[in-house]
């Protein structure tokens, strides 16, 4: 082989380990606020992609903690897809002085749970109240809460990395699998004030870094 | 001065979404009025955002995205949006004829809680006397679990004493009312669970308006109460 396609070919190799670096480092917040904030702007359907490929899996994995085993996965796959139609539509109210973009999609996503929960119960159309409309955006309409910059966001993150066990498995119950106290309880045979009280530690040690 | 919140534990469950629509309404109403639990509210949806983003990600269908712009599309075609906007709900042409009874009930009660107003109007409040002090008007929620009521205490008036079988959420919307263990004003929120027997009395100067969320009907406890209860007609939806 010549030199020349030697080297050729070690600059193509180290050019994808340093991809695979780049993927594997964790972008920080800004990076996906940046996206959505195009995305609301003029419709880009680069960051809307970028924030699909980063988004829907995490999604997609939120949805089947909530419904294991008991929905099929093309209807997991529906969810995802209604809550990126909601990004899509709403991203131009988007402000990241009010909230991450990890903060908000999770609004939505939690929504979209709660949208379909309500349509499988018969009596959800008894009244034309919407889900938006009780799990509202407070920071709409509300006095301009001052709640975060990106690195405290970025700092949670690192914090629910160090919380004790036992208080990040119950917190992951109530987040994510939107188990309620006393269904956790019962899953992990704990007392009920056990379960309340390790919650209330876990976000106490979370929020200590907002001020 | 809002002295009484739910609790961590359910603001919680609320930004987590897993509690009830009935008693998310119930919360809903209080945060209208007090800004200390929305800021909580939107500390937890943080917590949430940062969960999410640690969560292990799960493949998604090939070609999903297309699918999603697809959809996208259709719907722009259609011209269906899902957003709802911030408009008050009194101006949103999506009220119905009875937007009108809402602006007159809003006005009579000061101003309310957007899904407690949206309530009021969707059908004509009917209200039911309890005892001489207490009416009381069901309200619909879209659900049969909780049953959703506006209470109206009249000035100086006393509730009969009573027990609760399940959990009661009220929310003070107008005037205030105390018990044995506190003096509730606008905006308070107040839990109450069995064994937590109380007997409300409303301030004198005026009449008090709340919102209830009961789990289960109220049992009354007292001399009189045991001969009749009231309460038991337990309307859901």
């Amino acid at each position: 082989m010549s030199k020349a396609l030697k080297l050729k070919q070690s600059y193509k190799a180290n050019a994808e380990i340093s991809m695979k670096l780049e993927t594997a480092i964790k972008k920080p917040t800004s990076f996906w606020n940046e996206h959505l904030i195009k995305v609301g702007n003029t419709q880009d359907r680069e960051s809307f992609k970028a924030l699909y490929e980063h988004f829907g899996p995490l999604l997609k994995s939120y949805f089947m903690s909530k419904f294991p085993n008991q929905h099929s996965l093309q209807m997991m796959d529906e969810l995802v897809q209604e809550t990126m139609i909601k990004v899509w539509q709403k991203a131009n109210s988007y402000d990241q002085g009010k909230a991450a973009a990890s903060t908000w999609i999770f609004t939505l996503a939690r929504n979209t749970r709660i949208d379909m929960l309500r349509r499988q119960n018969k009596y959800a159309n008894t009244t034309s109240i919407e889900t938006e409309e009780i799990w509202e955006d407070t920071t709409e309409n509300g006095p301009y809460l001052l709640l975060q910059n990106n690195r405290q966001a970025d700092d949670i993150q690192q914090s629910l990395q160090k919380l004790p066990e036992e208080q990040a498995l119950v917190i992951r119950k109530v987040y994510m699998e939107s188990k309620s106290h006393s269904e956790v309880a019962d899953e992990l045979s704990l007392p009920l004030g056990t379960v309340k009280s390790r919650v209330r530690l876990a976000q106490n040690k979370l929020q200590a870094l907002i001020k | 001065m809002i002295q009484h919140h739910p609790t961590d534990n359910i603001l919680v469950e609320f930004a987590a979404g897993t509690l009830d629509t009935a008693q998310a309404v119930a919360v809903n109403a209080h945060m209208h009025f007090c800004t200390k639990c929305q800021q909580n509210i939107k500390k937890m949806e943080q917590t949430g955002g940062a969960m999410l983003d640690s969560l292990d990600p799960e493949a998604l269908a090939e070609n999903s995205f297309d699918k999603l712009l697809s959809a996208i599309e259709v719907m722009a075609a259609k011209n269906i949006s899902t957003n709802h906007g911030t408009d008050d709900t009194l101006t949103n042409n999506k009220a119905d004829l009875r937007s009108e009874e809402a602006v007159n009930i809003a006005r009579d009660y000061g101003r309310l809680p957007k899904v407690v107003a949206k309530m009021m109007s969707q059908k004509p409040l009917k209200w039911r006397y309890i005892n001489s002090s207490l009416q009381t008007s069901h309200l619909i929620a879209g659900q049969n679990v909780h049953q959703v009521s506006l209470q109206k205490i009249s000035a100086g008036g006393v509730v009969p004493e009573h027990d609760h079988s399940g959990t009661e959420m009220t929310v003070v919307l107008k005037g205030s009312f105390s018990d044995k263990e506190g003096i509730y004003q606008e905006g308070d929120f107040i839990l109450k669970e069995p064994g937590q027997i109380h007997q409300p009395i409303s301030a004198r100067n005026e009449d008090c308006l709340c919102l209830s969320v009961e789990s289960a009907p109220v049992k009354l406890t007292g001399f009189f109460g045991r001969m009749v209860n009231p309460f038991i007609k337990h309307n859901a939806a």
